[in-house]
């Protein structure tokens, strides 16, 4: 290997690229993080980072359109995909946006190219996986399976919520079908639940007990029961008293990583980066996604300057260097570097063709990012998987107005508190599973902001019927007040067509490659998208909801099947471009995250999950990142 | 007999104020619901009314105010008369914004309506060359914060004027009680 000044080059700086520096550094590895977004968003202290969440803010506070990604720039030279681009395929022209769509459905979930990725916007869910999500070959007769078990990640798991800073309730989590040692004994999360909102306890009430029919078909009955249980997430809340770890370390001797442990008592959130007093506790600001104006919210420029502050020698970032090739040797198949361009601003094409050289490299841009680099590159690709099996949640939403028993408003006082607090886990396993995915309900605490825009449009609409004056008023208290939003995240199953490509037509502003999507829905989707809409029909019915579900044709995502419509929307868990498997010939990473084809290349991401399970994918992806790490030092230090 | 907030702007405002101000917030209190005192509470007043008259038809919206001022003055039917004047739109027309040229004073009234509550407005400036969604925007971050919408549905701007940790496990405060017999404090 060529004697270099890093041990390590990582492209990107998102959470897979944060943990692998942070854990790398404090190994006392050099680590060198190329960075694709502006350099003054890598502000990692003080008055600076202070003026770039300002700067974030006020754009937020005066787009239109309240996207993910609104409040963020969108760069020419690094560009972002943006879920407002989303429209039906036919009409989308491939000369505008970033990803190039070619259909037949959509792909509708974006990301955020720049300093922390799309944690920067992320809602904060940290929900683990199941058992069974690893092995769906096996058990249900679908998919693959994962190359490694639920019992492997474990250990890693904790690391992830360690890093996050998890606030959670382990007994709550009364999840189908994971046994007893699902969590370690004794295991807490590092702080207390999120409170549950107002909107939750009137719900949980009321579905005490219930049980619906599942089979499709109201003449035939089979019977699954509803279970509430709260959300864990990355965002600040009470300390937990009996959290007795202090960190993530690794062991020279035993060659493997390890949970630090201290005092309980001793956990300490970590607030805001331009302060460390503001952000303690979530604060209600309910707009974590696109933003969480304290930083209660995790993002990952926290860990990154954990580790810049511990390490500021051996962690190098640069920032508006673009990755758009790696070099291979030929003979070993090593890579041999990196190619990027450095731009000066964002405003020209003036750009610096450099190279940099490690004795390893971490891609951690993004599953697209990471696939599409690859693909640039004719790297990592024998088995000819990689920008397959694209996958996202796809979210059949049914949204209406509470009423109690005598038709009388009921309201629920949503747009308040984080956007969900509470989630039926019921549907994440069972035998189903066989027949149609598995999904999640979270349930949504901003009315129907998603669906329909509320509450801006709820406005355009009554003026638009003539109203005004106090009937105006009371007409939008008593609907806004009442609104309720189920959104079931179904979970897409691996398809070879579901694919990252490049194409020499479509390049961006450097010159480099943009997107071309290739996406659907497959029957074992939408037959979870029937049985679902069947499951919310009763809880609508029995609740006293007046549905206002309306999936429309001239909608993005809208599709028949069975004779009924349904408008799917992406859940922005993009996943599965360069699966992880344990044959050269069907996979592009082995279970350390090492790509066969290149001993010094290293996959982090949500491109490595051969499966998504119901699960929001970060904390898991955080997890396999710890496991990737520790095999990085392996190899550094064998 | 006690003076009216238009008629103490007339006052606070001095010579320098415009005319058509006291009248802007008088027919403001009547579209939106809010009262005058409400609106003013929110600081937007001289914003939006400038926001308003920035619009190049000058003459067109003084017209507008002119006849606001006049079916005010009226005192009776205040109510029915906006109706008639302002709200009413032709049969089948449900757009919110509808073109200005087309029937300037709905235009204008909806457009005030959606000012106050969202802090929305569309321009009519520009008409031949861009897109009504181009000329769509939030006047400023502040117009967002103070958007009446977030009071009529009992909660805070989303990422603003957050109201601590925990709120949303309780109602809202002033949320009526005796409807929601599963609250608790």
């Amino acid at each position: 290997m060529e004697n270099t000044e890093f041990d390590v080059v990582i492209v990107g700086s998102g959470i897979a690229g944060a943990v692998v520096a942070k854990t790398l550094t404090d190994a006392g590895k050099r680590v060198l993080m190329l960075d694709a977004g502006l350099e003054s968003g890598m502000a990692l202290d003080g008055e600076r980072a202070y003026q770039v969440q300002r700067k974030y803010l006020d754009t937020f506070y005066r787009a239109t359109a309240k996207t993910p990604n609104s409040p963020y720039p969108n760069l020419k030279n690094a560009p972002s995909s943006d879920v407002i681009e989303t429209a039906p395929v036919e009409k989308m022209d491939a000369r505008r946006g970033y990803y190039v769509q070619k259909g037949p459905l959509a792909f509708g979930s974006d990301n955020w190219i720049g300093p922390g990725g799309t944690t920067q916007h992320w809602l904060g869910t940290t929900l683990r996986m199941l058992p069974n999500d690893f092995r769906l070959k096996t058990m249900y007769g679908r998919a693959v399976d994962w190359p490694i078990t639920y019992e492997h990640l474990r250990p890693y798991y904790e690391m992830a919520e360690y890093e996050i800073g998890v606030s959670g309730e382990v007994s709550d989590q009364k999840l189908p079908n994971i046994g007893p040692d699902y969590f370690s004994p004794g295991y807490v999360f590092p702080m207390k639940k999120i409170p549950q909102s107002y909107l939750d306890t009137l719900i949980l009430e009321k579905n005490k007990r219930r049980k619906v029919n599942i089979s499709g078909d109201k003449e035939k009955e089979i019977l699954h029961p509803i279970r509430f249980c709260s959300t864990p997430q990355g965002r600040n809340s009470i300390p937990n008293n009996d959290y007795r770890f202090s960190g993530v370390a690794w062991d020279a001797k035993e060659k493997k990583l390890y949970m630090v442990e201290t005092t309980p008592g001793r956990y300490e959130p970590v607030g805001a980066l331009w302060d460390p007093y503001t952000g303690q506790r979530c604060e209600g600001n309910a707009a974590c996604v696109p933003i969480c104006p304290v930083q209660a919210k995790y993002n990952a420029l926290k860990t990154i300057k954990k580790a810049h502050r511990r390490s500021p020698h051996l962690l190098v970032i640069k920032s508006q260097c673009v990755a758009y090739e790696l070099v291979v040797d030929p003979d070993t198949k090593l890579i041999r570097g990196v190619k990027y361009k450095r731009y000066d601003s964002d405003d020209s094409r003036n750009c610096t063709t450099e190279f940099a050289t490690a004795r390893i490299y971490v891609l951690a841009a993004s599953a697209i990012e990471n696939a599409k680099l690859l693909l640039s590159s004719n790297a990592a690709n024998s088995s000819d998987q990689v920008g397959r099996n694209l996958m996202d949640h796809m979210c059949l939403l049914t949204w209406g107005l509470l009423r109690d028993r005598n038709s009388k408003p009921l309201k629920v006082f949503p747009f308040r508190g984080p956007g969900s607090t509470t989630n039926i886990s019921s549907f994440r396993d069972g035998d189903f599973r066989k027949r149609h995915a598995a999904w999640i309900v979270p349930l949504d605490n901003w009315g129907w902001g998603w669906p329909a825009f509320s509450p801006g449009t709820d406005v355009s609409i009554a003026v638009g019927e003539g109203r005004f004056g106090e009937e105006l008023r009371q007409h939008l208290n008593t609907e806004l007040t009442c609104q309720v939003l189920l959104h079931f995240e179904c979970e897409q199953d691996p398809q070879p067509e579901n694919r990252v490509t490049i194409d020499e037509r479509y390049k961006d502003h450097l010159g480099n490659y943009r997107p071309v999507i290739h996406y659907n829905a497959s029957d074992y989707v939408k037959e979870a998208f029937r049985i679902a809409k069947f499951v919310s029909d009763q809880i609508f019915k029995k609740n006293n909801v007046d549905d206002r579900t309306d999936y429309s044709s001239d909608e993005a995502d809208y599709w028949q099947y069975k004779g009924e419509g349904y408008t799917s929307r992406g859940a922005g868990h993009i996943v599965g471009t360069h699966r992880m498997g344990s044959d050269p010939k069907d996979s592009v990473v082995d279970p350390d995250m090492r790509t066969w084809d290149h001993e010094n290349l290293f996959l982090t991401g949500c491109g490595n999950m051969p499966t998504l399970g119901t699960s929001n994918p970060t904390l898991t992806m955080t997890a396999l990142t710890f496991k990737a790490a520790e095999a990085i030092l392996k190899q550094l230090e064998s | 007999m006690k003076k009216s907030p238009a008629q103490t702007i007339v006052e606070s405002h001095g010579a320098q104020r415009d005319p058509d101000l006291p009248t802007f917030l008088e027919l403001s209190a009547a579209l939106t619901g809010f009262s005058e005192v409400e609106l003013e509470g929110t600081g937007m007043l001289d914003e939006y009314f400038y926001t308003l008259m920035k619009e190049q038809d000058h003459e067109g919206v003084r017209a507008f105010l002119k006849k606001a001022g006049d079916i005010l003055d009226g005192k009776r039917n205040v109510k029915a008369a906006i109706k008639a004047a302002f709200m009413d739109p032709p049969p089948g027309l449900t757009d919110p914004n509808p073109p200005f040229d087309v029937m300037p004073h709905q235009a204008l009234a909806r457009r005030i309506i959606l000012l106050w509550y969202t802090g929305v407005w569309t321009t009519m400036n520009w008409k031949e060359t861009k897109s009504q969604d181009q000329r769509t925007s939030i006047v400023s971050a502040r117009a967002y914060e103070e958007g009446l919408i977030w009071m009529v549905a009992q909660t805070h701007p989303a990422g603003a004027k957050q109201p601590g940790y925990g709120s949303w496990s309780r109602p809202p405060l002033g949320a009526d009680q005796s409807r929601d017999k599963h609250g608790k404090h």
